[in-house]
C-alpha cells in the first residue's frame, strides 16, 4: 500500500510560552520538516512540501531499522550539527543534493539526525485522531535506538526548555496541548511555537558588489498589493566565498534594469537590480519600526517560489 | 577573483590606479599528510629544538645564516624600511617590443582592472600600448619583494608578467655537454625539416591537458565511489546526546533551587537512573525491554514538574559515547 503525502500540521507563533498542566513543550530542532512513510516494504521520506528526500538521507531511509512497527508514518525534523548546534545551513548542503555520488560523499561529511515528535499511523491504523499525549507514549514505544534518529523529549516546565534552549543558541521551542489531536494540512494554537531567532523566506530584488563579487542581498517580501516590498539588506550569514561566487554568476544572469521593489530602499547606492527570483531564508532578531529586519543574517538558498515569500500580517 | 595588490600605473605624468587578480591559478591536485594509523590529517606545530617547546608566532623572527650557526636576527620593521617607497606604484621605466624579451624572463601573470574612477587613463594607456604594438617594462613591489615586470594588453584588459632579474637567469654556458658548433648532414637535416613542417599546426591551448591530473582525480573518485577511503574521526562536538543532556541539565539546575522535599535525593538519584536506561538500551534486540525501558521514561512525563525534573531526559539517557561510536560504523 502506497501512503498519499499529507501537510503536516505547523504551530502558530506566540511570544510567551503556554503555562498549565495541559501544555507539554519540546524542543524547535531547526531543520527539515520531513515525514517518514513506512508501509511494510519501504519507506519514502517526504517533506512539508510533497517533495521526495528518500535519495537525500540513505542514513533514515530504512524505518524498519528505527521503528518496530509493521507500518508507520513519523513526523519529525531532519537536522545537522555544526559546533554542537544543529545549522540550517549544514542540512540545506544534504536537501538540496541530486546528484547520487554527491550524496553518498556528503553522507559522511555532513551526517543527520532525525528528530521524530510524533506518530500519525502505526500498524495500520490511523493515530491522528489520538491526543497527543497517546501519541507521545506511542512513538517512544515505537522506536529502536538508531545511531541517526531521536524521539524529541518533553518537557513539563515550557518557560525553563525556553531558557535552556536560548542558554545554549538554539532556535526556540514549541509546546504542544498534550489532548490535541493531529490535523493535516492544519495550523492552530494546539501547538504553539516561541522562536528565540526569528526567521523567514526573502526574495532577493539586488545586490551590491564588493571587489566584483556580490557581498550583500537587498531582500524584499511581497505584500498583499502583489508588489514587493523592501525589507533589509543582508550580507553576513552562513555564506562562503563559494556561494557568494556562485551568486555572482546568477546575479548577472538575473540582471534588470529597473528597480523591482515598491520603494527606493535605504540602501541604493551601488545596487545592482535583479529579477527577483532567488529566495533565501534568513534569520533576524526583530522588526525595526520602519519594516524592515534587525540584525538580519542569510542562513541558506532555497529552491522556493518567490511568491511564497510573503509580507506577515502585522 | 580576490585582488592581491592595489596601486597605480605611472609614466610619465599619467598615474592609473589598478586592482591586480592573479591571471593564472594551480589545479595541482593537493593531497594532505595523514597519520595512517587514524586517518587523522597532521598538524604542523612551529618547534625550537633547543628549548624543546612550541614556539608562538609572537616569539618568531627571522634571521640570515651569514656562516654556518651564526645569524644576523631582523625585526619585521628593519625589513620593512629595506621595501622601496614605490610599494604602491608600477613605475614603467622603457616601452620596448613585445619579441625583444626572451620568455625565460616571465615569471607570473596578473591582471590588473582599473580601480576608483581610473577606467578613462587606464582606458588610454592600453590604447596607446595596443596602436604602438609596445609593452612597457616597470619595476613593482608585491609584498616585499621588488620584481621587474612587462605590461601589455591582453584582449581588452592589461596584464602584467613579473620578471626575473637578468642576475637570476642562469647563462646557457652554464649547460653541460653542449654539442660544438659544427656541421650537420644536409639529408638529415632536409628529413628533419620535413618532419617539423608535418608536424606545424596553429597553436590551439584547447586540445592540451594535464593527463596526470586527470588520473589523479579518476582515482580520488574511484576511491571515493569504492568506499575505500579514510575518514578522519568524527569530532565529538557535534553529539546531539550531549546537547540534549545540556538542556535537561540546565532545567534542572533552575528547578532544583526552589524548595522541592525531594530534592536532596534528587541528583544522586539522576544517576542510577541513567545507568538503568543505559543498560536497558544497551540492548536493543530485546524488543520488549527497550519498549518497557521507552514507555516507563515516557510515563513519567506527565505535568508534574518534580517528575519531570528528577526523570532525567526520558530517550536520551542511552550512553552518549556508545552512540557516537556506532554512528560512525554505520557511516563508514
Amino acid at each position: 500500500m502506497k501512503f498519499t503525502p499529507i501537510i503536516p500540521f505547523e504551530p502558530m507563533i506566540t511570544d510567551r510560552p503556554p503555562a498549565g498542566e495541559q501544555w507539554t513543550a519540546q524542543i524547535k530542532w531547526d531543520g527539515v520538516r520531513m515525514l517518514s512513510y513506512y508501509d511494510g516494504s519501504s519507506t519514502e521520506l517526504i517533506n512539508r512540501r510533497k517533495n521526495n528526500r528518500t535519495r537525500q538521507y540513505p542514513e533514515i531511509a530504512a524505518a524498519a531499522s528505527y521503528c518496530k512497527a509493521d507500518s508507520v508514518i513519523l513526523d519529525g525534523e531532519v537536522i545537522a550539527l555544526s559546533e554542537g548546534k544543529p545549522s540550517f545551513h549544514e542540512v540545506m548542503r544534504r536537501d538540496s543534493l541530486k546528484n547520487d555520488s554527491a550524496i553518498a560523499s556528503t553522507v559522511r561529511q555532513i551526517p543527520v539526525l532525525y528528530m521524530v515528535f510524533d506518530i500519525l499511523y502505526c500498524n495500520g491504523l490511523w493515530t491522528m485522531d489520538r491526543p497527543f499525549s497517546e501519541r507521545r507514549s506511542l512513538l517512544e514505544e515505537m522506536l529502536l535506538p538508531h545511531p541517526h534518529v531521536q524521539a524529541v523529549p518533553s518537557y513539563s516546565d515550557s518557560a525553563g526548555l525556553l531558557a535552556a534552549a536560548r542558554a545554549k543558541g538554539l532556535e526556540g521551542i514549541v509546546c504542544k496541548d498534550v489532548n490535541g489531536v493531529y490535523t493535516p494540512g492544519g495550523k492552530d494554537k494546539r501547538w504553539l511555537k516561541c522562536k528565540i531567532i526569528s526567521d523567514l523566506n526573502a526574495v532577493a530584488g539586488g545586490v551590491t558588489f564588493r571587489d566584483g563579487t556580490v557581498n550583500a542581498l537587498l531582500l524584499g517580501l511581497y505584500g498583499d498589493d502583489g508588489r514587493l516590498h523592501y525589507i533589509g539588506h543582508a550580507g553576513t550569514g552562513k555564506m562562503k566565498v563559494k556561494d557568494w561566487q556562485e551568486l555572482t554568476v546568477l546575479s548577472h544572469s538575473l540582471a534588470v534594469n529597473y528597480m523591482p521593489f515598491a520603494s527606493i530602499p535605504q540602501r541604493v547606492k551601488g545596487a545592482f537590480w535583479i529579477r527577483p527570483e532567488l529566495v533565501f531564508k534568513i534569520h533576524f532578531l526583530e522588526w525595526t519600526e520602519s519594516g524592515t529586519l534587525r540584525h538580519p543574517s542569510i542562513q541558506a538558498r532555497l529552491d522556493l517560489s518567490p511568491s511564497e515569500c510573503l509580507l506577515p500580517n502585522r | 577573483m580576490h585582488t592581491v595588490w592595489k596601486g597605480a600605473i605611472s609614466f610619465g605624468l599619467v598615474h592609473v590606479p589598478v586592482k591586480m587578480f592573479s591571471a593564472t591559478e594551480d589545479k595541482d591536485v593537493s593531497l594532505r599528510y595523514i597519520h595512517k594509523a587514524c586517518g587523522s590529517p597532521l598538524s604542523y606545530v612551529r618547534k625550537c629544538p633547543v628549548c624543546d617547546k612550541e614556539v608562538a608566532w609572537e616569539e618568531i623572527g627571522k634571521g640570515y645564516e651569514y656562516e654556518k650557526g651564526k645569524f644576523v636576527v631582523f625585526d619585521k620593521d628593519e625589513l620593512d624600511t629595506l621595501t622601496e617607497e614605490s610599494t604602491k606604484n608600477i613605475t614603467i621605466l622603457d616601452f620596448v617590443d613585445l619579441k625583444d624579451i626572451d620568455p625565460i624572463y616571465f615569471q607570473k601573470t596578473y591582471y590588473l582592472s582599473p580601480d576608483q574612477a581610473g577606467a578613462g587613463a587606464y582606458r588610454l594607456l592600453m590604447e596607446a600600448m595596443r596602436q604602438t604594438g609596445k609593452i612597457g617594462v616597470a619595476k613593482i613591489s608585491i609584498r616585499s619583494k621588488s620584481s621587474l615586470a612587462a605590461i601589455r594588453v591582453l584582449e581588452n584588459c592589461l596584464s602584467i608578467e613579473t620578471m626575473f632579474y637578468p642576475d637570476e637567469i642562469r647563462p646557457v654556458s652554464q649547460v653541460p655537454s653542449l654539442p660544438e658548433a659544427g656541421a650537420v648532414n644536409d639529408k638529415e637535416l632536409d628529413m628533419a625539416k620535413l618532419l617539423i613542417s608535418q608536424l606545424s599546426t596553429p597553436f590551439e591551448p584547447g586540445k592540451y591537458t594535464d593527463d596526470y591530473r586527470q588520473r589523479m582525480l579518476d582515482l580520488i573518485s574511484s576511491k571515493v565511489a569504492g568506499e575505500e577511503i579514510r575518514i578522519a574521526p568524527a569530532r565529538q562536538e557535534t553529539n546531539v546526546i550531549d546537547l540534549m543532556a545540556a538542556l535537561q541539565a540546565s532545567i534542572e539546575a533552575v528547578q532544583h533551587i526552589p524548595s522541592d522535599p525531594g530534592s536532596p535525593a534528587g541528583a544522586p538519584a539522576a544517576k542510577p537512573r541513567k545507568t538503568a536506561g543505559g543498560r536497558k538500551k544497551a540492548a536493543p534486540k530485546a524488543g520488549g525491554g527497550t519498549a518497557e525501558g521507552a514507555a516507563a521514561a515516557g510515563s513519567a512525563i506527565p505535568s508534574d514538574g518534580a517528575a519531570a525534573a528528577s526523570s532525567p531526559a526520558p530517550v536520551i539517557a542511552p550512553k552518549p559515547k556508545r552512540r557516537s561510536a556506532k554512528s560512525k560504523q554505520t557511516v563508514s
